[in-house]
């Protein structure tokens, strides 16, 4: 094997190892594990090597087939081992070790498609694992160089199917011809037909690859790409879920949780995997601006002891039904609405999260997948959707000019029962038993005996302490919201502060009550919970609100980007209708509703943000951030809905008393308005939209100089060598030879000799029917020129006049052959 | 213009069918993007196949006739006004009469051709088995650039190739056998037939004279009695009947030697039309009888080897049906040479001859037998030079 198909073999062999390599890599993403695709990138990289180039590995099929079945005796172990849903992944490894005992075996054509089909078998089952858009872009990659494969293993199929009747020999007599004449043959002669390359195997590949495999894959990776598109955008969906991935594919929450155990915090300062990403939408949809950062309710928690908050559920006063309801949808009329529309990733928490309070903007999608429940105060998703990623809209009143309201009300449930108000007055003393009948008199006069048990005594003395420094009076109606704004600010003075470092405590001591009279440094579950407690010691119910506060937010798509180091706890406090003040009440609500008040007793220092200091990076990364909200919200998260929400509808569904041209203009022009607006938005420039254009030109014209040079170069080679060829005027009469035969067709192909190029056009002159005295000239002419060339020996008078003569009767009978019809 | 699925299109459908059915069935949407990639190289493959092919123009370059065993050099051209890459041309080669073969498919591939540039391609062939057959239709086709999809043109280009008998050489053998009969001929001719000849001057009558040839106004004038004198001709006329029977559960061995009887024939009439001045006839009997005469020529000869190249087998005439159709339009004083695969009894070569003939015409008894299905036919014939 030498010239062009070693060239195509090669090409192949290394394209191959890339699309292994980069398959494994999409299967491991999916799977959130690289292990196995280490494995294949190594597998691919040594048996380029060792196997393709060196030849000094190559399994034979008996110890290939050995290791096949080692390889399936380790999937069928994982197989059992693995839960249900799991059992994929045993199968997906199981495709990547066969692919390695391939790579290691001579390639063949059918063992080129074998490693082809597992890799894209192994991209199936990533793509089934994964969500995230850099998925989607190595696919692109991926798809390009497959396709380049597919091209080149075209290319080899073709020039080894052609190669192989050259290779036949003729017979040198015919058969059932006996040899001598006398005995007779036992075999009938039959008709066999030889196939006369124009050029060897080798020329041959390499015209295939003057095809241009990289641009041919590349333009076919792009046409592929928007045939994909058109597929995936038109199939219409049935059903109104997205597809869940597997649960080992489900990232773990280390910010929030549903249990809070002060000093037990998770690694969320270092962890930066994406919760959320949220829009703040108006009503017209437009971007709604947040000053500020916004807190995004996820649960609550109502009992404490001994540094653990624990949900205490009271006893149902409904239904099991009615503890799961659906949200309102009547926004009240007065209240400005914000459309809050979260993509959440797959999570091992079943709660959702958002902006409280909040209404239904598409009551027959939450129907389906989420769902209030009224017990625990908390918004979650159905038990069939418990670990998917999930994309929900609703809207919310708990926003006002741009600012996160502190009082909101609680539509979604009834007042509080005294009971459930009870346990928000509970401090750790008397945590076993609780007499459901206590009334709230009762709880308040045991902040006494709170105080006698000297448990929290230091956190009780001092909020009593910053009370009665306040002056504030227990009679006032108001009492209640200027108690907690007083306690919240004494824990934002500067006697604590904020850290994410874990603190050396007193055991004899309760946490936090450690937390407020030694050492008055903590992460915010601290600032909550001792928030949450003096609350309760001065006789206001109060709980721990657990959820994250604010996000990355992303200029350009106009969203936050929620990570689990955005985790975070604050307070909520609940105030009788009398107590809210009238100036705070919330618009749109009636007089008699009770609220929450919001308090958030963690200094500032808390906010914490990856961004850079560099304005591009940060540019870059809010494009690349932009671009994963799209893909999950119109790729992965495409479902019925949304396909007809957004594709079908605005381009199908023409409103009554409208023709589809009016439909289709008013569509555009909104097109137009709402691209204006995006474009008019703070993110661009129009200097740098000029430079970006500029550069784009220059890039642009450089990759034009680069391929023309690349094109012209061969060409202009091949011309200064013609002229070179044509200096030399002792070999005029060959090139006269080509040329006359050059006007018929019958080209010089690169790498060809002048005697191979001979014995072409001798072939190619008993086609056009050229007596033998003819067929025979290039030959001569082609030894002559031999001589002259290589030979230093020159033609005397004679000899050119014969070779004119030669070369003159075919140029005659080329030309007759011309006029012949066919 | 047909579209067709490869073998690795099929794999290639399958997986993508597999995955069609996981993400619609589940909806999982990355799975329904990887199968709208996986349906855009098909429908490319597809595309650019058809694309190609749309506007190519195909022609072939070859011989009307050829003999076995010769090699033929087919000529295939093709061009197309657009860029045209790894196109396969596929010719057909099938036989009309007496061979039930499959048709043969020599291809030829254009790996790149430049818009409207044409190119050549040829592939050489030999017959090694007489007969006519058809060449074509021609089928352009491509599986490019990704192997998945064939998409093909058929052309109906097709022309009619004759393939004549193999032709091997006389052996010295049999160049003296045909002497000495051609010696006996013409004696006999001398004494029986002396008009047959030209007029060559007069003579003294001798007793044994045809009186039909006495000069009757010079015997008048000299007072004794003149004939006319002819000189005989120097050409040897030929009759060569090939009677092609064959046992009918013929093998191998069987059909060989009819086909070395047909190529002895055809040998025999190439030696003997490049001659010419002869009068030539050629009988050949097998599921009908065949009648050629004609003087010497290139036109005979070509007609000759047409005829024995669609001479067929019989497996029941009867030897006197060759001989009465061609003791009908022999010439006369020919000589006789029959070709046969069987025996031919004497009484009924006896039979045959006065009654067939009339007075003056030939006898049967000199006629040369040549049984080719004996070693007898390699005595006189070697066809080991035939290619």
């Amino acid at each position: 094997m030498s010239g062009g198909r070693e060239k195509i073999e090669r090409w192949l062999q290394v394209n191959l190892a890339a699309v292994v390599a980069l398959g494994a890599t999409l299967l491991g993403m999916g799977q959130r594990d690289m292990r196995l695709a280490v494995l294949a990138w190594l597998a691919a990289a040594a048996s380029l090597v060792v196997t393709d180039l060196k030849g000094w590995i190559r399994l034979n099929r008996n110890l290939a087939n050995v290791a096949a079945l080692v390889a399936v005796g380790f999937s069928v172990v994982d197989f059992i081992r693995f839960e249900t849903d799991s059992q994929l992944l045993a199968i997906a490894n199981l495709l990547v070790y066969l692919q390695v005992v391939l790579l290691f075996q001579e390639k063949t054509a059918r063992l080129y498609w074998q490693i082809l089909v597992l890799s894209l078998l192994q991209v199936v089952v990533g793509a089934a694992l994964n969500l995230g858009v850099g998925f989607g872009a190595l696919l692109v990659v991926y798809l390009y160089l497959a396709l380049t494969s597919l091209v080149l293993m075209f290319a080899k199929g073709e020039v080894a199917r052609h190669d192989r009747p050259a290779s036949a020999s003729e017979p040198s007599t015919a058969p059932g011809v006996p040899s001598n004449g006398r005995p007779p043959a036992r075999e009938a002669p039959t008709n066999r037909p030889i196939v006369l390359l124009p050029a060897g195997a080798d020329q041959l590949a390499l015209q295939l690859l003057h095809c241009g495999v990289p641009g041919l894959g590349l333009r076919i990776c792009l046409g592929a790409l928007l045939v994909a598109v058109g597929v995936f955008f038109g199939i219409p969906r049935y059903g109104k879920t997205i597809w869940e991935p597997l649960a080992g594919s489900v990232q773990r929450m280390s910010g929030f949780s549903n249990t809070v155990s002060l000093g037990a915090l998770g690694q969320i300062a270092d962890n930066a995997e994406l919760v959320m990403r949220v829009e703040f939408r108006t009503r017209g949809d437009r971007p709604y601006k947040i000053v500020g950062e916004p807190l995004f309710r996820g649960s609550t928690k109502n009992i404490y002891s001994q540094g653990e908050w624990q949900f205490l559920a009271s006893p149902p006063r409904d239904s099991r039904a009615r503890r799961r309801a659906s949200l309102d949808s009547h926004v009240p009329a007065d209240a400005e609405a914000v459309l809050q529309r979260i993509s959440i990733e797959p999570m091992d928490e079943p709660v959702v999260f958002g902006v409280y309070p909040m209404y239904h903007a598409d009551p027959f999608q939450l129907d389906s997948t989420i769902r209030f429940d009224r017990a625990m105060h908390q918004l979650i998703r159905d038990e069939n959707r418990q670990y998917s990623g999930m994309i929900y809209e609703t809207y919310t009143t708990g926003l006002s000019h741009g600012l996160q309201q502190r009082v909101v009300p609680n539509p979604a449930n009834p007042p509080l029962s005294d009971r459930e108000k009870n346990f928000l007055l509970q401090l750790p003393y008397n945590r076993v038993t609780l007499n459901a009948s206590a009334s709230l008199e009762e709880a308040t006069l045991r902040k006494d005996a709170i105080a006698a048990n000297e448990d929290l005594s230091g956190l009780v003395a001092a909020a009593q302490q910053q009370i009665d420094a306040a002056g504030i009076a227990r009679s006032d109606p108001h009492f209640r919201i200027q108690a907690a704004r007083e306690l919240e600010q004494y824990l934002l003075s500067s006697r604590f502060t904020y850290t994410l470092t874990p603190q050396p405590r007193d055991p004899a001591l309760d946490p936090i009550e450690d937390f407020i009279r030694n050492n008055p440094r903590g992460h915010c579950e601290y600032f909550a919970t001792a928030l949450v407690l003096m609350l309760r010691s001065q006789g206001i119910p109060a709980r721990i609100v657990i959820g994250f506060k604010g996000g990355d937010y992303n200029q350009l798509g106009a969203f936050y980007q929620v990570r689990q180091l955005h985790a975070h706890a604050w307070v909520e406090a609940y105030l009788e209708p009398s107590q809210v003040p009238q100036e705070e009440r919330p618009e749109g609500y009636p007089a008699d509703m009770p609220c929450w008040l919001i308090l958030d007793p963690t200094p500032a220092a808390a906010a914490a943000s990856d961004y850079s200091d560099s304005e591009w990076l940060n540019s870059l990364a809010d494009f690349g951030d932009y671009l994963q909200l799209l893909w999950s919200n119109y790729v992965v998260g495409l479902n019925a809905e949304r396909q007809q929400a957004t594709i079908y509808r605005p381009f199908f569904e023409v409103p009554e008393g409208m023709s589809a041209y009016s439909y289709l203009k008013d569509r555009l022009r909104a097109a137009w308005r709402e691209a204006r607006a995006w474009i008019g938005g703070d993110w661009f420039s129009w200097k740098g939209g000029l430079a970006a254009a500029g550069l784009a030109a220059l890039v642009a014209s450089l990759v034009w100089t680069v391929r023309t040079l690349y094109r012209r170069w061969p060409r202009r080679r091949a011309i200064r060598k013609a002229r070179r060829r044509h200096a030399d005027e002792r070999i005029e009469f060959y090139i006269r030879l080509e040329n006359l035969l050059r006007r018929r067709g019958v080209v010089r192909l690169p790498g060809q000799t002048p005697l191979e190029f001979a014995q072409q056009a001798a072939a190619e002159l008993i086609g056009f029917g050229a007596p033998r005295s003819v067929t025979t000239i290039p030959r001569r002419v082609v030894e002559e020129y031999y001589r002259v060339r290589y030979g230093g020996r020159a033609l005397d008078r004679a000899e050119q006049q014969a070779l004119e003569q030669q070369l003159g009767e075919l140029e005659a009978t080329l030309k007759r052959a011309a006029t012949r019809p066919v | 213009m047909r579209t067709s699925i490869t073998r690795e299109g099929a794999y290639f459908l399958f997986v993508l069918a597999f995955v069609l059915t996981g993400a619609l069935l589940r909806e999982i949407n990355l799975m329904l993007i990887l199968a709208g990639m996986m349906i855009g190289p098909l429908w490319f493959n597809w595309r650019i196949g058809r694309r190609m092919l749309r506007e190519v123009q195909i022609a072939r370059a070859a011989p009307d006739v050829v003999s076995a065993g010769e090699t033929v050099v087919v000529q295939i051209s093709l061009s197309g006004k657009r860029r045209l890459c790894a196109i396969q041309v596929e010719d057909r080669l099938t036989a009309i009469s007496g061979d039930s073969a499959a048709p043969l498919r020599p291809t030829v591939l254009f790996p790149v051709l430049a818009a409207g540039q044409p190119g050549r391609a040829s592939y050489r062939i030999r017959f090694e088995r007489r007969g006519q057959y058809t060449v074509g239709p021609l089928q352009a086709s491509t599986r490019f650039p990704l192997g998945l999809a064939r998409t093909s043109l058929r052309v109906p280009q097709t022309r009619e190739l004759l393939v004549t008998p193999r032709l091997g050489k006389l052996t010295p053998q049999w160049k003296r056998l045909f002497q000495e009969a051609a010696q006996t001929t013409r004696q006999s001719q001398r004494r029986q037939a002396l008009s047959e000849g030209d007029f060559y001057g007069l003579r003294d009558w001798r007793g044994g004279d045809s009186r039909r040839h006495i000069h009757w106004r010079t015997s008048a004038r000299r007072g004794n009695l003149m004939v006319r004198q002819f000189e005989l001709g120097r050409h040897q006329h030929l009759a060569l009947l090939l009677d092609l029977w064959q046992p009918p559960l013929a093998d191998d061995d069987a059909r060989q030697q009819v086909e070395w009887a047909v190529s002895f024939a055809a040998t025999l009439i190439a030696e003997v039309g490049r001659g010419g001045g002869s009068r030539l006839l050629l009988a050949t009997m097998g599921s009908k009888i065949d009648l050629l005469d004609g003087p010497a020529s290139a036109a005979f000869v070509r007609g000759a080897f047409r005829q024995l190249a669609l001479a067929t087998t019989h497996t029941s005439r009867g030897p006197s049906e060759l001989l009465a159709g061609a003791a009908a339009r022999a010439p006369s004083h020919c000589q006789w040479i029959l070709v046969s695969l069987r025996e031919y009894p004497k009484e009924v070569l006896n039979s045959a001859s006065p009654k067939a003939n009339g007075a003056g015409s030939p006898s049967f008894r000199r006629l040369i037998h040549v049984r080719a299905d004996t070693e007898q036919l390699f005595d006189y014939f070697d066809p080991c030079q035939a290619g």
